[in-house]
C-alpha cells in the first residue's frame, strides 16, 4: 500500500470487504483496505474520523469487524455516517479472532485518545483547569487526563510552518486541511501521492492555508453544550447497561456537585466505585424529571442526601447576585412594585411540584455552566456604572433608523458567485446584477479597445520579473481589463456553453494539475541546475505526459457526452488549449535548458 | 424634527417620523381636544411611547392649563424606559428652543426599588423593607424619639421633613436610577421625595396598580386634577388588572393569622385603655362625626373615588356597634370564626354576595352595614393604636377588605368556597375566593374623574371588546398598521408536522405522542436554521413542564442542546431573571439559545426579545385559559349576562391577545426582523385569525396559513436569507419614514414656522 509520509503500518491482514478480497491495514494514521491487485486503498478511515467499532459475537460463524466513521469533512461531533464491514477469510477461526483483536485493541486506543483530546480542546480555558484541580481529588480513575489538558487548545500555538523537515504538528495540520478541502486533497493525490513532487514542495506554496488552519484550531471553542445523557444500552438479556467512563464521571461531577461530594465521601472506603455508579443510575436522584413511573428509581441513602442538597441549592434564590443583573431584565423589581392582589393562579399556572421544577432548573444550571466556561465569569465585571445603565436604557428605547447617521465606512460583502447565492431566491435576478457589476468595473476604461490595449503587454515568464516595475498594479490592470472584455462580450458565457457539471470539473482538474506542475517546473528552472534538481525536473516533465493524456481524455469524453451545445468537444478543446500550450512551452524550455547545459 | 398637527407645534426627537407615528399623534390629539377617552392600537416596536410623550408634552406646554400627564405602564423596566425616553425628549426640546420651565418628570415605585438607607436597602424582600421603613418613619415613632433617646430613625427621611416640598427636587426628568442617585447624593429619601413631589410634577410614570388598586390609589393618585391626561400603555391586559385589584383569596392560613392579629389588637386595646384611654375616646368622637371630610372632598370633586370606600359609607357615620374599639375587635373575631366554619365545607359552594350576606346574618346576626365599614374602621384603629408593623396585620386587612367588598356590591362579585382537592390536603388546603367579575368596577372612578383616559397597546384587537368590558365610550378608536419598506416579520401558521399529523394544544390531543414529537421536531428544526435567540411560549406552566419532561425523555432536547443552549422560565422571579441574563449572554457570544417560557408568565409581559435576542418566536398552541376554573366560569357567565359577550368570543379573544403579545415580543423597530411561528391547527381558522391585531393579520397570507414543519423551515430559510442582506434605510424615506416634506405631501403641516424664524 502507498503510505502517507510519516505513516507506519502497524498491522495488516487478508480480509474480505464488499465480497472482494484484499488487505486491511492499520497504520498510525488510518485504517485502510486495498484490493488484492491494487496499491491504493479502496476505502480508508482516518483516525480522526473513526467513531466506533463493532465485532461479531464469539459464537458467530464469521469473524467480522464493523467500523463506523464520519465521512471526511463532516463536523466534529456529528453522527457517524459511513460504515465498513470486514470479514476475515481464514479458515482457522481462532487465529482470525486473535488477528482481529489486534485491530480492536488499536482502535480502542484511538477512541480513548480521541476522547481525551476532545475534552482537552473543549475546556482548555483557565476555568477548566481550575475545575480539573477540584476534580483531581475526586476521580482517581481520571488521573491521566490532566496531562493532555494543557496541550489541547495551544497545540498549534507555536508551530513554525514551512520548516524542513516538517514538524509533527505541521503534518497533522496538513492532514486536517486535506480532510477538509476536497479539491486540495485531489490535487495532493495526483501530485504528491503519485510522486511527482514532494510533500514539502507541495505545501511550500500553500503556507497560508496551513496558517489559517493553525489559527482556526487555536480558536478557543466553548464546551460542547450537549446535555449529559446517560442512555443505557439494552443488552440481549433485557438488562440495561450504563457505561461510565472517567470522562462521563467528570461530567457528572460537574453537573452535580452533590454527587461529587458523595463520591469523595463514600468511594472507595465505604462503597466500591462500581457499586457507587450502579446505585447512582438506579437512584431517584438520577431519575428525577423522568415521567415514566418505571424509571422513578429506588430510594438510596447516599443519593437521597444529594436530592436534598440539590433542592436546597436550587431553591435558595439568594445564591443569585441580582446586583449584576441588567435592570431591564430584573423581574423582581416589578414583583416588588405592587402588593400582591387578586385570586391565585389556576391549576395550570401554579408552580409545579419540585420534581419537575428540578429538571427545569437542571437545564438552566447546565446552560449556565456551559456559558460560564466561555465567559469566564466576565459577567461579574459588568460594572454598576450608571453610565452603563443609561446606555442600556438608551439602546433599548432608541429608534436608530429615524435618525440621519453619518454614513460609516463599510466593507462590501464580496460574494464570489452571486448568482449561486441567489438562485434559491429568484431565478431571474442575476443577470441585471452582473451587468451592474460590469458597469462598476469600467472605472476609467470605457471602450473595449482601450481596455484591450492594456492586454498588449508581452513579457517573458521565464525571466526575472524584478525589472518590470509595479507588478501588482500591472496584474490588477490586466485582470480588470480581461474581466471587462469578457463581461462586455458575453455576460453569461459560461451558462450559454452548457457544459455538463462533471465535464467542467474535469476541465478544472486538468487546469489545476497542469498549473501546479508548471509552477514547480518553472521554479526549478529558474535556479541553476544541479543534478538533483534536474532529476526532479525530469520527473515532472515526464509527468506532463500524464496530464496531457488526461486532457486528451477529457476532450474525447466531451465529444461523446450529450449536450445542448453541439460544439461541446471544440469548446472544451478550446478551454484546455492554454494549458496544453503552456505545458508544451514548459517542456520545450526545459529541454532547451538541458541541451544548453549539455 | 418639528411639525404641526393642526396648530400645535410638535417637537419630535428624531430626524424622521414613521407615518403611523404621525397618524397616532393625530388620533391622540383628537382625543385630547375633545376631552374624551381614546383607544389606540399601534404595532409593537414602532415607537409608541415616544410619539405619545412628544404629543402630550407638546400639548401640555403649548396650551394653557398645563394638563398633567399620568402615564401608567406594566412593569418597572418599562417605567424606566419611558422615563429615559421622556428625558431624551425634554433634552431635545431644550436644544430646539423650548424652555419647558420647571418641568419635572418622575417615576414612582416601591420602597424596595428606591431605598437608599444603607441597612434597609440590603433587605431582599419588599415587605421587610416596608416594615423596617415604617418602624423608622411613622409619626408616633418619631414623636417618641424626641423624648426618648435610643430609637433609630432614618436620616434620609428626617431630612425630607425639614424641607419645603417645592424645594425638594430641581426641575428635570429623573429615571428611577437618577432618583436614587439624587437621594443618595443629597441625603434624602427618594421614596418619600417622589411622593411629595407629585403635586409639582408635570409627568408621573408609575405602574397600573397605583391607579387601579384602591389601596394604593388612595395614597398616591387621589389628588390629580380632573383634566389630567391618564395613559394606560401596554393596556391589553387592563381588565385582568382591574379584576385582580378587587379580588381576594382567603386561606386557612390567612384566617389563622387574622385570629392572632385580632388577639394582639385586643391586647393593645386593653393596654391602652388601662393607661390612657384618651386616644380611644378621641377616635370614638371622630367616628361619630363620620368620614365627613372625605365626603366633602369627594363631593367637591377634589379626589378620585375609591371603590372600596363607596359613597354611602362616607355619608353615614360609622355604625354604633363597631364604634368602640373593643366592640369592633369582638366583631372581627366573630366574623373570622364564621369564615372558619364556612371553610370546613367539603364541597364547592359558589354564591352571590347577597346570599352570602344573608347567610351571615342568619348564623351570626352580623348586619350588612357594619361589615361595609370594616376596612375603614380597621384602618382607623390601626392608626389609633400606633401600629407600625402593618405586615403583621396584612391578613386581617385582607379579611376586612373582603367584608367591605362583599357587603358593598350586589353584583359583579362571586363568593366561592373551594375545599382542598386531592390527597395532599396539607399544601393546597381550601380557599375562599372573593372574585371580582366586573372589570368596570375598579376602573370606573378613573373614567369618571378624568376627562381623558387613553388606552393603548400593540395588541388591542378586537377593539370593540374593551369598551364593553370596561364600560366606557371612546371618542377615538383606531388601529394603525405598520408601514414597511421591507417585510421585516413573517408570521407563519404551522398546522402539521412533517409527517402531516395535525398539531394542536387542544386538550384532547396535547399529550398525544405524535403531537409532542411534532412540536419537538419543530423546535429542533427551528433551532437548527435560525441564528442566535429563539423564544418558545407554551400555553401554561403545566403544559410546559409535561412537554419538557417528555422531550427530555424522547431525545428531542438532546438534539436542541446540540444547536443551542436551553433556558427555561421558572415561577421564581429572581431565578428567571438570571436565566434571562444568561440567555442574552448566550445570544451575544454566538452560542445561541432557546428560551422556553409561558404565555401568561412574567417573561411574556415586558421583556423584549429584539434583534439577536429573538430572531424567532414559537407559540406552541393557543394560550387559552384553564376553562375548568370556577372563577373563570363565573366571569364568563357574568359577561354573557351583563355585556352580551359570548363565552367563546371572550376566551378566544383572551387567548389571542396573549398569543399576539408573545409573538410581538420579537419585533422592535423597523431595522429589527423576526419570525413569528404560530404552531397550532386552529390558528388557520378565520375566527381565530380575525382576532389577531390588524398589523399581524394583514401579513398572514395564503402561503403562510397552512404549513407543515418542513414547508415552514423552507420559508424560514428564505426569509432569513433575504433579511440578512444589507438594507439601506434611506430607501424607506417617504414610504415607511417621513421627513417634513412628506408630511406636507400627505396633507399635514410641516415645519414652516421654523423656516420663518431662521430667515
Amino acid at each position: 500500500m502507498l503510505l502517507i509520509p510519516g505513516e507506519v503500518v502497524r498491522h495488516s491482514s487478508e480480509t474480505l470487504f464488499n465480497k472482494e478480497e484484499g488487505t486491511l491495514f492499520i497504520t498510525n494514521k488510518r485504517l485502510a483496505w486495498c484490493k488484492a491487485d491494487s496499491d491504493t486503498p479502496a476505502c480508508e478511515v482516518l483516525h480522526e474520523n473513526f467513531c466506533n467499532q463493532q465485532v461479531s459475537r464469539a459464537e458467530a460463524k464469521k469473524v467480522m469487524l464493523r467500523i463506523n466513521a464520519q465521512s471526511p469533512g463532516s463536523a466534529q461531533d456529528s453522527q457517524p455516517n459511513a460504515q465498513y464491514t470486514f470479514n476475515w477469510k481464514g479458515s482457522d477461526k481462532e487465529a482470525s479472532v486473535a488477528d482481529r483483536d489486534k485491530y480492536v485493541a488499536e482502535l480502542g486506543m484511538i477512541t480513548t485518545r480521541k476522547a481525551q483530546s476532545q475534552y482537552g480542546a473543549g475546556g482548555a480555558g483557565p476555568n477548566a483547569n481550575s475545575a480539573q484541580k477540584g476534580d483531581g481529588t475526586a476521580s482517581t480513575a481520571a488521573g491521566g487526563v490532566g496531562v493532555s489538558l494543557g496541550q489541547g487548545g495551544t497545540e498549534y500555538g507555536k508551530v513554525r510552518i514551512g520548516a524542513v523537515p516538517a514538524s509533527a504538528e505541521e503534518i497533522k495540520l496538513r492532514q486536517e486541511v486535506l480532510s477538509k478541502n476536497e479539491d486540495l486533497a485531489k490535487l495532493h493525490k495526483t501530485l504528491v501521492l503519485a510522486g511527482l513532487i514532494t510533500e514539502d514542495e507541495f505545501w511550500s506554496t500553500r503556507k497560508n492555508i496551513l496558517e489559517t488552519q493553525a489559527i482556526q484550531t487555536q480558536l478557543r471553542k466553548g464546551e460542547s453544550s450537549t446535555w449529559l445523557d446517560l442512555a443505557p444500552v439494552t443488552q440481549a438479556s433485557g438488562d440495561f447497561k450504563y457505561t461510565i467512563t472517567p470522562n462521563v464521571a467528570r461530567r457528572i461531577f460537574r453537573e452535580f456537585p452533590q454527587v461529587k461530594r458523595a463520591y469523595v465521601e463514600n468511594v472507595p472506603h465505604r462503597v466500591p466505585e462500581k457499586e457507587f455508579w450502579k446505585r447512582f443510575v438506579a437512584s431517584q436522584f438520577f431519575n428525577r424529571g423522568r415521567s415514566a413511573d418505571s424509571a422513578r428509581g429506588s430510594r438510596d441513602a447516599i443519593f437521597e442526601k444529594c436530592t436534598l442538597e440539590e433542592d436546597a441549592m436550587f431553591s435558595n434564590t439568594s445564591r443569585y447576585n441580582l446586583e449584576y443583573l441588567t435592570g431591564l431584565l430584573d423581574l423582581t423589581r416589578t414583583q416588588e412594585d405592587s402588593v400582591e392582589t387578586g385570586n391565585g393562579p389556576d391549576i395550570t399556572m401554579r408552580p409545579p411540584p419540585v420534581d419537575k421544577l428540578t429538571l427545569i432548573r437542571r437545564f438552566n444550571h447546565h446552560s449556565e455552566l456551559v456559558l460560564q466556561s466561555v465567559l469566564n465569569s466576565k459577567r461579574k465585571t459588568a460594572s454598576l456604572d450608571f453610565n452603563d445603565v443609561d446606555k442600556t436604557l438608551r439602546n433599548a428605547t432608541r429608534l436608530d433608523d429615524l435618525e440621519t447617521t453619518e454614513p460609516e465606512k463599510k466593507v462590501k460583502l464580496d460574494i464570489q458567485d452571486r448568482s449561486r447565492y441567489f438562485t434559491s431566491l429568484s431565478k431571474t435576478g442575476n443577470k441585471p446584477q452582473n451587468e451592474a457589476g460590469a458597469q462598476k468595473t469600467t472605472l476609467g476604461h470605457t471602450d473595449v479597445e482601450s481596455a484591450r490595449a492594456a492586454l498588449q503587454i508581452s513579457f517573458n515568464i521565464s525571466s526575472s520579473l524584478e525589472g518590470y516595475g509595479d507588478t501588482l498594479k500591472t496584474m490588477s490592470d490586466l485582470s480588470r481589463s480581461a474581466q471587462l472584455i469578457g463581461l462586455q462580450k458575453r455576460p453569461n458565457r459560461i451558462l450559454e456553453l452548457c457544459i455538463p457539471d462533471e465535464l467542467s470539473q474535469a476541465v478544472a482538474e486538468c487546469h489545476g494539475a497542469g498549473t501546479e506542475m508548471l509552477r514547480h517546473l518553472w521554479a526549478l528552472l529558474r535556479l541553476p541546475l544541479t543534478p538533483e534538481r534536474q532529476q526532479r525536473a525530469e520527473k515532472i516533465a515526464a509527468a506532463f505526459d500524464t496530464v496531457q493524456q488526461r486532457i486528451r481524455d477529457t476532450i474525447a469524453r466531451s465529444n461523446t457526452v450529450e449536450s445542448k451545445n453541439p460544439n461541446l468537444g471544440k469548446t472544451v478543446e478550446k478551454m484546455l488549449q492554454p494549458i496544453t500550450d503552456s505545458l508544451n512551452n514548459g517542456k520545450q524550455a526545459f529541454e532547451t535548458r538541458i541541451k544548453v547545459k549539455a | 424634527m418639528r411639525f404641526y398637527i393642526d396648530d400645535l407645534p410638535v417637537i419630535f426627537p428624531y430626524d424622521y417620523v414613521y407615518p403611523e407615528q404621525y397618524q397616532y399623534m393625530c388620533g391622540l390629539k383628537k382625543s385630547l381636544d375633545s376631552r374624551g377617552h381614546g383607544m389606540l392600537e399601534m404595532p409593537s416596536g414602532t415607537g409608541k411611547t415616544v410619539s405619545l410623550l412628544s404629543l402630550i408634552i407638546a400639548y401640555q406646554q403649548f396650551y394653557p392649563g398645563r394638563r398633567k400627564l399620568v402615564y401608567c405602564s406594566r412593569t418597572v423596566p418599562e417605567i424606566d424606559k419611558a422615563l429615559a425616553e421622556l428625558r431624551r425628549l425634554i433634552d431635545y426640546r431644550r436644544e430646539n428652543g423650548c424652555e419647558d420651565k420647571d418641568f419635572i418628570g418622575l417615576g414612582l415605585t416601591s420602597r424596595k426599588n428606591l431605598c437608599v438607607h444603607p441597612a434597609v436597602s440590603k433587605e431582599r424582600k419588599g415587605s421587610v423593607v416596608d416594615a423596617r421603613c415604617r418602624q423608622m418613619t411613622a409619626s408616633w415613632v418619631r414623636n417618641k424619639a424626641k423624648t426618648e433617646g435610643n430609637i433609630e430613625l432614618c436620616d434620609f427621611y428626617e431630612k425630607i421633613q425639614d424641607m419645603e416640598p417645592s424645594d425638594l427636587l430641581p426641575a428635570g426628568v429623573y429615571t428611577l436610577e437618577d432618583l436614587t442617585d439624587y437621594g443618595r447624593a443629597n441625603g434624602i429619601c427618594p421614596y418619600y421625595l417622589s411622593r411629595r413631589v407629585i403635586p409639582f410634577s408635570d409627568v408621573i410614570i408609575y405602574s397600573f396598580h397605583y391607579m387601579l388598586d384602591p389601596k394604593v390609589a388612595e395614597l398616591v393618585s387621589k389628588e390629580f386634577e380632573r383634566d389630567s391626561i391618564i395613559v394606560f400603555d401596554e393596556a391589553h391586559n387592563i381588565d385582568s388588572i382591574c379584576i385582580d385589584s378587587l379580588s381576594i383569596d382567603i386561606t386557612h392560613n390567612t384566617l389563622r393569622a387574622s385570629t392572632d392579629s385580632v388577639e394582639r389588637l385586643n391586647d393593645r386595646v386593653q393596654e391602652l385603655k388601662a393607661q390612657n384611654s384618651e386616644k380611644l375616646r378621641n377616635e370614638y368622637e371622630m367616628l361619630v362625626d363620620g368620614l365627613r371630610d372625605a365626603l366633602a372632598a369627594r363631593d367637591e370633586d377634589l379626589v378620585l373615588a375609591n371603590p372600596i370606600l363607596p359613597d354611602n359609607v362616607l355619608r353615614e357615620a360609622v355604625p354604633g356597634s363597631i364604634r368602640k374599639a373593643e366592640h369592633f375587635v369582638r366583631f372581627l373575631k366573630r366574623f373570622i370564626e364564621y369564615l372558619k366554619a364556612r371553610m370546613r365545607v367539603m364541597h364547592v359552594v359558589a354564591e352571590t354576595t347577597p346570599s352570602f350576606l344573608h347567610h351571615i346574618r342568619e348564623i351570626t346576626f352580623i348586619e350588612r352595614k357594619p361589615l361595609r365599614f370594616c376596612a375603614e374602621r380597621l384602618a382607623s384603629l390601626v392608626r389609633t393604636l400606633e401600629i407600625t408593623d402593618l405586615e403583621e396585620y396584612g391578613a386581617l386587612a385582607k379579611v376586612a377588605g373582603f367584608a367591605t367588598l362583599c357587603s358593598t356590591y350586589d353584583t359583579g362579585f362571586t363568593v366561592l368556597f373551594e375545599p382542598s382537592e386531592g390527597v395532599n390536603a396539607g399544601s393546597t388546603s381550601g380557599v375562599l375566593h372573593l372574585a371580582c367579575l366586573d372589570a368596570a368596577i375598579a376602573i370606573k372612578p378613573v373614567f369618571q374623574r378624568f376627562h381623558t383616559v387613553i388606552i393603548t397597546s400593540g395588541t388591542l384587537s378586537p377593539m370593540d371588546m374593551y369598551p364593553k368590558m370596561l364600560e366606557f365610550t371612546p371618542v377615538v378608536q383606531e388601529s394603525f398598521t405598520m408601514t414597511l419598506a421591507r417585510q421585516c416579520f413573517a408570521p407563519l401558521v404551522v398546522t402539521r408536522g412533517s409527517d402531516q399529523v395535525t398539531i394542536s394544544s387542544k386538550f384532547e390531543v396535547r399529550n398525544d405522542p405524535a403531537v409532542v414529537r411534532n412540536y419537538g421536531n419543530l423546535l429542533i428544526e427551528v433551532a437548527r436554521s435560525v441564528p442566535d435567540g429563539i423564544v418558545a411560549f407554551f400555553p401554561s406552566y403545566l403544559y410546559m413542564e409535561s412537554i419538557v419532561a417528555m422531550w427530555n425523555e424522547n431525545g428531542v432536547l438532546k438534539d436542541v442542546w446540540k444547536h443551542k443552549l436551553i433556558f427555561v422560565e421558572t415561577p421564581d422571579a429572581a431565578e428567571t431573571s438570571v436565566a434571562l441574563q444568561n440567555y442574552r449572554a448566550a445570544c451575544n457570544n454566538g452560542r445561541g439559545a432557546v428560551l422556553l417560557s409561558v404565555a401568561r408568565g412574567k417573561v411574556s409581559e415586558g421583556i423584549d426579545f429584539d434583534h439577536n435576542y429573538g430572531r424567532a418566536v414559537i407559540m406552541f398552541g393557543i394560550p387559552y385559559q384553564y376553562t375548568e376554573s370556577r372563577i373563570l366560569k363565573a366571569r364568563l357567565e357574568f359577561m354573557r349576562e351583563a355585556h352580551q359577550i359570548r363565552e367563546n368570543d371572550f376566551l378566544t379573544f383572551d387567548a389571542l391577545r396573549h398569543a399576539s403579545q408573545c409573538i410581538g415580543r420579537v419585533l422592535r423597530g423597523k431595522t429589527d426582523y423576526g419570525l413569528m411561528i404560530l404552531a397550532d391547527k386552529r390558528y388557520s381558522r378565520a375566527d381565530k385569525r380575525s382576532k389577531l391585531p390588524r398589523w399581524i393579520n394583514t401579513c398572514l397570507t395564503e402561503t403562510s396559513l397552512n404549513l407543515s414543519t418542513d414547508m415552514a423551515i423552507g420559508l424560514i430559510r428564505k426569509f432569513l436569507k433575504v433579511m440578512a442582506q444589507p438594507f439601506d434605510m434611506q430607501s424607506q424615506l417617504g414610504v415607511s419614514m417621513w421627513a417634513n416634506e412628506h408630511i406636507v405631501q400627505h396633507g399635514g403641516r410641516g415645519d414652516i414656522a421654523m423656516m420663518e424664524v431662521d430667515s
